[in-house]
This record gives C-alpha cells, structure tokens and sequence, in this order.
C-alpha cells in the first residue's frame, strides 16, 4: 500500500495538477488583495480570513475539475475496480494523495503569505492547521463531485456548482476559526466542528465515490 | 514460483451466466441468455458491431449488472461478494488503461501494485517492451502500447482472462506471442474470454468455442 501511494503521488504529479502551477495559482489570487485593497494594513487584517479561504477554495476549485477524467478516458477505473484492494480504500489514498500535491504546497506557503496579510506571527500556527482541515475537507469533496460528475457533458461546469455549496459548511467554521483566533480568543470550537466535519466527510466521501465509480462503468 | 502458479489454477472454476438480460438505451442486446464458460477452454466471442461484445465482457466480469438474471462464479453468485470474485479476473478493455505521461516501467508497476502481481523483468518481457520501459507511455506507437497493456498477462497469476480485441494494431510475431500464451494459460486450467473480429488465428487451438453472436436466437 506504500507503494501504492508512492505512484499515487507520482501520477498526480505528471498530470496539470503540478504543484508549482497550483502554488502559482495560489500566489496570484493572493496578491491581487493587498495590490487593490491600498496600502491600508489594518483593512487588510480585517479582510485576512475572507481572503485566505477564498483563495484556498478558488485554487482547489481550479485543481479538481476533471479529476476522474484521465482515469475514465483510459480504461483505469475498471481496473481500480477489479484490483486486490476495495474501491473505497483506493480513493481514499488519492484523496490524501491530492491533498499532498494541492494543499501541502498552499500550507507550507501560509507563513510568507500571513506576512502579505500583515498577520501577527503569533497566530500562524493555529491558522495553518485550520487551513489543513478545511483544505483536506475541500479534497475529499472535490474529488466526490468529480466523482458524480463522471460521464456527463460539460463536467467541469457542472462539478464547481455540485462542489460550491458543499464546501459552504467547512468554509463557514474555517472562517469562523480564523476570526476568532484574529479576535484573540480561543479558536478550539470552531477547529472541534472542522474535525467533526472532516470526520464526516472522511467517513462517506469514499463510499459515495466507489458507488459512482460503479456507476460510471455500468 | 511456476509451481505456486499452477497450484492457484488447479481449481476446477466456471463462470456462469444463467437468464441474462441486458437492455441498453432502448435497444435488447440479450434476452434470457445462458452460458458456461469452464476451466482448461477458450472463448472467443464475435459478432457484428453493436451486438454486445464488450457488454457480454463486461458482464460476465461484474463490471455491467444485467437487468435480470445472474453469474456465478463457482456456483456461488457473484453479488454476494464482488470484492471476492473479482480477485480472480486480470481484464483489459477495448483501452490500454494506462497514465500517458507516466513511464511504461511506472504503468505496469502500478498495475502490477494495484493487483497484486509480479512486476516486469527480463525474464518474462514477452512482448519486448523493455527496450523502451523509459519511454512516456503517450510517445509510443498503437501497437506497442497495446503491447505494454497486455503484458499484464503475461505477470498475471489469475484464473479468469477477459479481453477485449486483444490484438488490435499488434504486430505479426508478437500476435504470436500472445497466442501462445493464452494458449498455455487454457493447459493450466484457466479460462480465456476474448472478443474478436477475427475467429481463424484462434480456431487451431483445440478447446477453443466460438460464440456468434448473430447467430444467438438461430
């Protein structure tokens, strides 16, 4: 299974979903704000975990459509289906997977991004790892929506409006972290409600997909 | 090692598909069909195009569920346990189901991962691929690629063989090749189910049954 992820990770990396073109993605979203925003730091401060998640969501957004696409066109996901492993635990790997090229590249970027923000050094390691919750959360629905979507016309529309209100309950609780933690006080309830729905998300995410892989091949 | 191959195939197995009916859009490609398909035989499957080749391939690997009726697997139905029956199918669709901008070495390897099989080596390159196992798998010819895809058969160790249109664009000598391997795997109890335009290069073989399928409800 550890070599299993180790290709994983290789195909990820051979396809468009680059992490040097997801970063690049990432920084230019982030550096239109305080270029339109003026030189005015604390609107910027305010306007911090507004910022921050949209961007996250907007460079996952770009990264995910057409995830199955490859796959699909092919032949691999009947071989996905056949193999030794179940269907389920195959997609959870490249969920994981995913996430590693995706959203590690965006985590491990936050500190110099929190210095364009003008964000308080103090507060960067609580804000990252609510980003790495709500970013895991975006991978496991980004890759269900690609998942429904498989088959139909014009997917990569299709898939961003099934994925946008899905991710509204993780952004809601990824921002509300974010604000609280800025406010000074305790941010521990809003990341508790992250892992409950990361948990959830966890949970179902690779059935749902394993049955509309099925269904795809049908 | 041959010996623990051949102790795997000395299971006397059997598909069968018993009442099959498969409707498609709108139109009935099968209607209470039945089918045995047993250890030590070949099956080639021909008919005209849209009848139902690749259907009948798909279903007897439980990758289509039929509109009624069932296959066993051993006498057992395979809806009780897919996860189980398919362990016993190596299947290569109509595609290559391999990543073109991964390696040939990275695609066999992934697959070889993903069912549980040997991995390439000198000593069983049948199909000559080696030469360019560098190579991404998008700059290859048809053939070739066609013949890194079935090479997967010449690693496999499972009881049930199910291709479809093996040898498209395949060279002469390697047609050969292949003959004689799925040749050898019916002498070691396995099943072999291909279609085919083709029926002649397959009919010397003894233990060879070809179903038309135009000539189904005769």
């Amino acid at each position: 299974m550890n070599k299993l992820i180790l290709y994983e990770l290789k195909i990820q990396n051979s396809s468009i979903k680059d992490p040097i073109f997801i970063v690049s993605v990432y920084l230019s979203l982030l550096i239109i704000f305080p270029l339109s925003l003026g030189a005015n730091s604390n609107l910027l401060k305010d306007f911090s975990p507004a910022i921050i998640w949209t961007c996250s969501l907007i460079t996952f957004l770009t990264a995910i459509e057409k995830y199955f696409s490859a796959d699909a066109s092919e032949g691999l996901l009947e071989q996905y289906l056949l193999s030794n492993l179940p269907l389920s635990l195959i997609v959870f790997i490249k969920v994981i997977c995913y996430w590693v090229s995706v959203g590690l590249p965006l985590i491990i970027l936050f500190p110099i991004i929190s210095l364009f923000l003008n964000l308080p050094v103090n507060l960067i390691g609580i804000i990252s790892f609510s980003l790495f919750l709500g970013t895991l959360s975006f991978s496991f629905i980004g890759i269900m929506g690609s998942a429904l979507v498989l088959g139909t016309k014009k997917s990569n529309v299709i898939v961003i409006l099934l994925i946008l209100p899905l991710t509204i309950p993780v952004l809601i609780f990824g921002i509300s972290s974010t604000i609280l933690s800025l406010q000074g006080t305790s941010a521990l309830s809003s990341i508790y409600f992250q892992c409950m729905t990361l948990s959830f998300l966890a949970a179902i995410v690779p059935l749902i997909t394993s049955k509309a892989i099925k269904i795809y091949i049908d | 090692m041959t010996s623990l191959i051949t102790q795997s195939l000395k299971s006397k197995n059997f598909v069968r598909i018993e009442n099959i009916e498969i409707i498609k859009g709108s139109n009935r490609l099968f209607s209470g069909y039945n089918y045995t398909f047993s250890y030590g035989n070949l099956y080639i499957i021909t008919g005209s195009n849209g009848i139902g080749k690749t259907t009948l391939l798909k279903c007897i690997c439980g990758l289509t569920e039929p509109d009624k009726g069932n296959v066993f697997w051993n006498e057992v139905s395979i809806k009780k346990n897919y996860q189980e029956f398919y362990r016993n199918i190596t299947y290569l669709g109509h595609l290559n189901a391999s990543f073109p901008h991964l390696s040939v070495t990275d695609n066999i390897n992934f697959l070889s991962i993903l069912h549980g099989t040997k991995t390439i080596s000198t000593k069983n390159d049948n199909f000559g691929i080696l030469p360019y196992k560098k190579f991404s798998f998008s700059s290859l010819s048809n053939g070739q690629k066609r013949r890194v895809a079935l090479s997967a058969y010449n690693l496999s160790t499972k009881p049930l063989w199910v291709i479809d249109e093996p040898l498209n664009s395949v060279d002469k000598i390697y047609e050969k090749i292949f003959l004689e391997l799925i040749n050898n795997h019916v002498k070691r109890n396995g099943i072999v189910i291909i279609s085919s335009h083709d029926v002649q290069q397959y009919k010397k073989y003894k233990n060879c049954n070809v179903i038309n399928l135009d000539k189904l409800y005769e």
